[in-house]
């Protein structure tokens, strides 16, 4: 339990008869980056609002740093940064104003005398300086959701948990955001859910990918991404109806996307096992009907990686 | 970064959260209020009192019955937003994601709309009355002679146990309801069971008989009863009970919180 | 206000009200939807424990005086329901500005002058109905069985007891006919419907739930020291104060004029509503 920064076992979460969670487990290495990823409604938010006690579990445990987020939850709070999913403020409090509350809500955290120096630095991070004194009400979206990450590290927390820290964010923002994840790197343990995979497979460690209220793949960014399926382009022209047909039904092939273009196609083809490709090749070079223009492999993506765990967990 | 850095034990959050609250109410809200009660209860009084002939004045019988009707509806006006509010705003999940406990929280909320009604609604009203009635009328009978300070203070304080007792109702009624109305609703219910109980219980049990009743005819309320005539506090047992009643309130709104899901 | 024919893609023509009031129907029916039934029934379960628990805290006096009866039941139901309204009705605007609905509302092709009334307009029948009308006519019921119980005949040698002793009159009160009583609730029924345009009005201008709230307490508390301080009458009667004071006349069984006040107070409403229409018009959301 000492070299994590969270750990969930067996949680259980369901509202009504719907089940939310489903025994879920999830371990969070200290100074990891961890991403968490899931379709909409699969259980992110909800994982993070139990661990921050804001939902009680209907059967399991949480712990941050072996403390029990409900019998514990001020101590194990006190170790947290947290930025849910809408930052809300207090309207009638200023930028600063909101940082210097949470700050006094982490006894010792901030000295006094350092607090004013604290929130003008974090402030400055995250591209809110000159709004400093301007009441929150008259922020937009990506302004209060840059306070939010600001109220969310006053505190120099252990574990930094974001739902969703990008999400109103415009791509100046976002880069802002990526920036801090990264500057805090091998100091704080951040746990993070985000739908942009681009910037999970920029930024994270590891990954969890939660679907129906449980996890379905957990581990580093780099085993997802080296799985056994492969994605294939291939520009064609030709008459490809019946080899489109007869290649979908194939064990081998997972998936067979097609767009026109011109007079010509671009399949883009996702294959299983280690002599796919050339199989596909063969079949095609056989096929008197489609004439190929191009044939090369694409990056395997945490896209592609994501899609497919995803797909593959639907089916089962 | 070490993790020895703990909440205190007692009530984690205290503290930061009540400073906080309290810096809602310094400088323009406490400023806003002292003009407004002013206006309410020593214009009133100065109003009343300088155009009553002499058989109407009643001096300070007429403080205990402005301050029987503006502090609990201030009360309740004030405080039924204490949850709601944030509630509605989306803050109190925020908040409490924090390393507080739910008991800080709800004394947090109670103890700054104590400290910010009682003191422009109350303690200064008190002070200017204390010095404005019998100026107003050299000539006053019983009913306005300068009173005993110890008793004031008494009176002062059975005065504070009213706002008490509506901030934490208020408060508690908003752990509960998620809409202003009822919150206020239920409040202002109570402080109409009070001042007109139906039964002696209700009075004994509660501070609305030493306070309430008519402006009128030849009787005055026990309370001024107590302060000018120099009579026993009858029934006292209504003070203890509502402060009974204050704890029970706070202890279910705290019990209420720390069930609530976000 | 004019109306526009639109031709629908399903080639059926419909008509559609133009301009600021475009809407106010679908408003008011979703609107009714917030009071209808629950908050409804509440109200009129309310009002029908006070009276009864009035009726029965009257049954346990040693001296049952009809009069007295009538009077605290009435003016404590009014006192109830002037508090319950600006209590249930503070949020009623303020509450979707607050929370950014009323934008996303207006948003909608709906004028925003039907928004604003729709929160009005789907008090009405909450009001007639089920906070005045059905405890109303159960009021009366309970005055009829109390006339039984203790009531004092007069006779022409108690004149001059009354005479020495006007506050005695409450023991020769007899129970309303009809037309009188729902002369009283029509007052009753009006007072509530001002007292809600004005908190409408309070929601459009004011920001502050407790502005609004205390801000509303004073109206009412207004409305019952105009009718009860012994000021111009010319001046009250230009105010909806004077339903008050009629209702409280009439209450003490002392004749009161009904229609006049009536005409006041609805004149009172639509001037209330068309200020509140024109702050939310000129507001910005």
């Amino acid at each position: 339990m000492r070299d994590l920064a969270l750990e969930v076992r067996g949680l259980h979460k369901h509202f009504g008869k719907t089940e939310v969670l489903r025994d879920l487990d999830l371990d969070v290495p200290i100074h990891s980056i961890y991403g968490f990823l899931g379709p909409n409604g699969a259980g992110k938010s909800t994982t993070m609002k139990i661990v921050m006690g804001l939902l009680r579990p209907s059967a399991g445990r949480a712990y941050v740093f072996g403390r029990d987020v409900h019998r514990d939850g001020p101590a194990a709070r006190a170790l947290v940064g947290y930025l849910p999913q809408q930052a809300r403020f207090h309207p009638y409090r200023t930028c600063r104003e909101v940082l210097e509350f949470v700050a006094r809500l982490y006894p010792g955290r901030v000295p006094r005398g350092a607090l004013r120096d604290r929130t003008d630095e974090l402030l400055e991070n995250v591209g809110l300086a000159e709004l400093a004194d301007r009441r929150t009400a008259g922020l937009s979206g990506g302004e209060a959701q840059r306070l939010g990450l600001a109220q969310a590290l006053v505190s120099e927390p252990e574990l930094l948990i974001l739902d969703e820290p990008a999400a109103a964010l415009d791509p100046e923002g976002r880069r802002d955001v990526l920036g801090i994840i990264e500057s805090l790197r091998g100091r704080v343990t951040i746990f993070y859910s985000t739908h942009i995979l681009d910037d999970v497979q920029r930024v994270s460690d590891r990954v969890a990918v939660i679907s129906g209220g449980r996890i379905v793949a957990d581990g580093p960014v780099s085993d997802l991404l080296t799985g056994n399926e492969s994605t294939w382009t291939l520009h064609t022209r030709g008459c490809s109806a019946d080899t489109r047909a007869a290649l979908t039904a194939e064990p081998w092939v997972t998936d067979l996307d097609v767009r026109s273009r011109g007079d010509s196609e671009i399949w883009s083809v996702r294959l299983v096992g280690d002599e796919a490709a050339e199989r596909l090749l063969h079949r095609l070079l056989l096929d008197d009907g489609v004439d190929i223009a191009e044939f090369h492999t694409s990056d395997h993506t945490l896209e592609d990686a994501y899609l497919s765990i995803v797909r593959n967990d639907r089916e089962h | 970064m070490s993790t020895d850095r703990q909440p205190s034990r007692f009530l984690p959050g205290l503290g930061g959260l009540l400073r906080g609250e309290l810096a809602r109410w310094y400088w323009r809200r406490i400023l806003a209020h002292t003009v407004a009660w002013t206006l309410l209860v020593t214009g009133l009084l100065w109003y009343v009192t300088t155009r009553a002939n002499d058989s109407e004045w009643r001096g300070f019988d007429l403080l205990i019955h402005i301050w029987w009707i503006a502090l609990p509806l201030g009360s309740i006006a004030i405080s039924q937003n204490a949850m709601i509010e944030e509630r509605q705003g989306g803050t109190l999940s925020w908040v409490v994601s924090k390393p507080v406990s739910g008991p800080a929280f709800i004394l947090s909320k109670i103890v700054s709309d104590l400290v910010g009604i009682a003191l422009p609604a109350v303690v200064l009203q008190a002070a200017i009355a204390w010095w404005m009635l019998p100026a107003l009328d050299p000539k006053a009978g019983l009913a306005i002679r300068q009173p005993d300070m110890g008793r004031y203070l008494i009176v002062v304080g059975v005065e504070f146990v009213i706002i008490v007792l509506f901030v934490t109702l208020s408060v508690c009624m908003g752990t509960i309801f998620r809409n202003r109305g009822p919150v206020a609703g239920i409040g202002l219910g109570v402080w109409i069971l009070l001042w007109n109980s139906p039964t002696d219980i209700i009075d004994r049990m509660s501070i609305g008989g030493l306070v309430s009743g008519e402006l009128s005819g030849a009787a005055f309320k026990p309370l001024t009863e107590f302060l000018v005539f120099g009579q026993t506090l009858d029934p006292a047992s209504g003070v203890y009970w509502t402060l009974a009643w204050a704890v029970v309130l706070t202890v279910v709104a705290t019990g209420v919180f720390s069930r609530e899901q976000f | 206000m004019a109306d526009a024919t639109l031709d629908t893609r399903d080639g059926m023509q419909r008509t559609e009200a133009n301009g600021l009031f475009r809407g106010l129907r679908g408003l008011t029916a979703a609107e009714s939807t917030r009071w209808f039934p629950w908050r409804s029934l509440t109200f009129t379960a309310l009002g029908l424990a006070l009276l009864v628990g009035n009726y029965v805290s009257w049954l346990a006096q040693k001296d049952k005086i009809l009069g007295h009866l009538i009077l605290s039941s009435l003016t404590l139901w009014v006192l109830v329901l002037i508090l319950m309204t600006v209590a249930a009705t503070q949020s009623t605007v303020a509450g979707e500005i607050a929370q950014g609905t009323a934008a996303w509302i207006v948003a909608k092709p709906v004028g925003k002058t039907a928004f604003v009334i729709s929160k009005f307009a789907a008090l009405i029948p909450v009001v007639v109905v089920a906070m005045v009308g059905v405890p109303g006519v159960v009021a009366r019921f309970i005055f009829v069985a109390a006339e039984g119980n203790g009531r004092t005949e007069f006779n022409g040698y108690e004149v001059m007891r009354l005479v020495n002793e006007p506050s005695a009159r409450g023991e020769y009160t007899t129970v309303p006919d009809w037309a009188d009583h729902l002369g009283t609730l029509g007052l009753l029924m009006v007072i509530i419907l001002v007292i809600a345009a004005a908190m409408v009005l309070l929601g459009c201008v004011l920001g502050h739930a407790t502005a609004i709230f205390a801000v509303g307490l004073m109206i009412p508390i207004a409305m019952v020291v105009l009718a009860l301080t012994p000021i111009d009458h010319q001046f009250v009667s230009l105010t909806p104060a004077w339903l008050m004071e009629s209702f409280i006349d009439g209450a003490g069984d002392n004749p009161a004029p009904v229609l006049a006040p009536v005409v006041v107070g609805l004149l009172w409403i639509a001037g209330l509503l068309g200020v509140a229409s024109w702050w939310f018009n000129r507001r910005e959301l």
